[in-house]
């Protein structure tokens, strides 16, 4: 059963293959307490167990550094096995490198531009 | 350049730049950072002539280049590769502010930390100045030419100098003349943890010598290295008192053994007493006869009567008495000389010991002893001297009395054990020579000789083999010390099982050396 959660940043689902999907709503500047619900709200779907997320960001507009900082820290490893970042713009892709580059997330993580080939590598994370 | 090639350039630079300056702290990359910036800023100026989209762009750019990390340029929403610059732009501006933060946080906390280190070193300055200050042993701090940088309180107090009489003075001032060895001898220590203890003389004030025992060592050169010696600090340990304390019980020792020698002794003494009171009382009675002889001749001559002048046999009397009165006195002379020549020893053997050595004549030493100790062997063994010709020896009389006695009291009772047995006499051989700038004394005995398992024992103290009340185990102990750390000679021994003992002697003739060091 699929069962998804609608925050104010983003909606959030766990898909029955076991990845976490997070899409990024359109034009929302990201910061920390959307950050602190986006998190909570995988852990409640993930009821324990560390998953794979595919997190798109196609269509963000900015994220405050608190919010990255967060993103990549303690509290999101404890429920995220391994990060997809989805982008496409060059907006997004500056995001994500400075995701990757300065804040250094304290699981896998990795930039995409296709869809099918994240979920390929966060397959590999499932246990 | 077109805007598009200023704008491409721009984030591929910013990019590197954001890298930099998360990655690290170094004041040269920030410095690279914001000349990066302020290069960034004049290239995107310019294009803002034919793209007024940089506008804003172009101040954040020259803000962040100021430090002014509070501007932000404004995204135009659009999708396009200028968002994605202005976007990185505003993402490193906040870096940029958390980068600032830390860094002041991390100056004040480093700025806090020193002050408390550094208080903490004051508070250990001050805790090593009131050591140095307050401890009761005298201090002394010389640098490598032997000069005084620092002396503490307890040692202006023992040597009775102001503090600036001291500090800049040669080591001179304070040692007594050919006693600055000191600092050539730490000079030639092994390792710097080395301490060198020896026995030394001071000079205060006034003149007065103070016999100290100084222990220094040298402490790590000011750069810190090893190699690199530092200054000399010296402990003294004024030990007028202990030198007082160990002649007194040196003297006690004495009479320690005078007392356990006195039975024999006043046996020695009673024997002439015996012979000279015997002596004496032939004289007496042979006087009266003399005398009775003298009135019986005076009044035949003088008183007019018809009596003989002697009765029968008066004649053959005197002629007794006349024969063997000179021989009385002569039994007695020897004896009160014998007796005067005990006393005359016991005397030599007790008196008080001088704090200095003085020249003492070894054989003369060993005759005197053996007088003494003659009750502890005469019954057993004989003694036989082969004194050599020695020089006068620089050394404490009384202490070497001590060790003399020692040896010829352990070689009488050594060969009294075998004499139970074997029921012949034994002997006791003393010799002395010289040997180079010493002066050797042996004690052979034909005792039973010491056993492998016990040799290595016999000098330790309260060590003995003897039943109780017969000896304490302190005899050859007290030798040992008296003769290498007093003297600074040997005590060695030769010894065969059945054969006997040889104990040897051998003191320096000119006295101690003047160093004795031993290393910690």
């Amino acid at each position: 059963m699929v069962v998804e959660l609608d925050v104010r940043s983003q909606k959030i689902r766990l898909e029955e293959d076991g990845i976490v999907r997070a899409k990024l709503k359109p034009h929302v500047d990201v910061d920390l307490t959307d950050a602190e619900e986006a998190v909570s709200a995988i852990a409640s779907l993930c009821q324990g167990v560390r998953r794979p997320v595919l997190v798109d960001i196609t269509e963000v507009k900015s994220m405050t550094r608190e919010c990255r900082v967060y993103f990549a820290g303690p509290e999101t490893a404890k429920v995220e096995a391994a990060a997809a970042l989805l982008i496409r713009s060059p907006l997004t892709k500056a995001i994500g490198n400075f995701f990757m580059g300065l804040n250094k997330p304290l699981f896998p993580t990795r930039l995409f531009t296709s869809e099918s080939e994240a979920i390929g590598w966060l397959s590999s994370f499932l246990t | 350049m077109t805007t598009d090639a200023r704008i491409e350039a721009a984030r591929h630079l910013i990019v590197r730049l954001a890298a930099a300056s998360g990655s690290a702290c170094a004041r040269s990359e920030v410095d690279a950072v914001m000349t990066g910036l302020a290069e960034i800023a004049t290239e995107v100026q310019k294009g803002k002539e034919t793209d007024a989209r940089l506008d804003g762009l172009a101040e954040t750019l020259f803000g962040l280049a100021t430090l002014d990390f509070g501007r932000r340029a404004k995204l135009h929403d659009d999708g396009s590769v200028l968002d994605a610059v202005v976007a990185c732009v505003n993402m490193l501006a906040e870096e940029l502010i958390s980068y600032t933060e830390e860094r002041g946080r991390i100056e004040r906390d480093l700025e806090r930390r020193v002050g408390e280190r550094t208080a903490e070193l004051h508070a250990a300055a001050e805790f090593l100045r009131n050591i140095f200050r307050t401890m009761p042993g005298a201090l002394f701090l010389f640098d490598r030419t032997g000069k005084i940088e620092a002396v503490n309180e307890a040692a202006l107090r023992m040597l009775d100098f102001a503090e600036n009489e001291l500090v800049g003075a040669p080591a001179a001032r304070i040692f007594e003349t050919n006693e600055v060895s000191l600092l050539d001898d730490i000079a030639m220590l092994e390792r710097r943890s080395d301490v060198l203890r020896a026995e030394k003389t001071f000079r205060d004030s006034k003149g007065g010598t103070i016999p100290v025992l100084v222990s220094a060592t040298t402490l790590p050169g000011r750069g810190g290295t090893i190699d690199q010696a530092g200054e000399i600090i010296c402990v003294a340990q004024d030990i007028r008192d202990r030198r007082r304390l160990e002649i007194e019980l040196r003297q006690a020792q004495k009479l320690e053994a005078i007392g356990r020698l006195a039975a024999g002794i006043a046996h020695e003494i009673n024997t002439p007493v015996q012979f000279v009171s015997d002596s004496i009382q032939f004289v007496r009675d042979a006087m009266d006869d003399i005398l009775s002889f003298v009135e019986n001749y005076r009044a035949a001559n003088g008183g007019g009567d018809d009596r003989h002048p002697a009765e029968p046999g008066d004649e053959e009397d005197l002629a007794y008495v006349l024969e063997n009165v000179p021989s009385a006195l002569n039994r007695s002379l020897e004896g009160l000389d014998r007796i005067a020549k005990i006393v005359r020893s016991m005397k030599q053997f007790a008196h008080p010991d001088r704090v200095e050595m003085t020249s003492v004549d070894l054989n003369e030493a060993i005759r005197s002893t053996a007088t003494i100790a003659n009750n502890e062997y005469k019954y057993v063994a004989d003694v036989e001297f082969d004194f050599g010709e020695i020089p006068l020896v620089r050394c404490h009389g009384g202490d070497v009395n001590q060790v003399i006695l020692n040896i010829i009291v352990n070689a009488a009772h050594a060969i009294e054990d075998v004499v139970k047995v074997t029921e012949s006499r034994g002997r006791i051989t003393v010799r002395t020579w010289r040997d180079g700038d010493s002066v050797v004394m042996g004690f052979a005995d034909t005792g039973g000789g010491i056993p492998a398992a016990i040799r290595h024992r016999v000098f330790d103290p309260f060590f003995t083999t003897k039943e109780v009340g017969r000896g304490t185990g302190q005899g050859l102990a007290i030798a040992h010390s008296v003769v290498v750390d007093k003297h600074g000679g040997d005590l060695t021994f030769q010894t065969e099982l059945g054969k006997g003992t040889t104990f040897f002697v051998r003191l320096p003739i000119e006295g101690k050396r003047p160093v004795k060091t031993t290393s910690a």
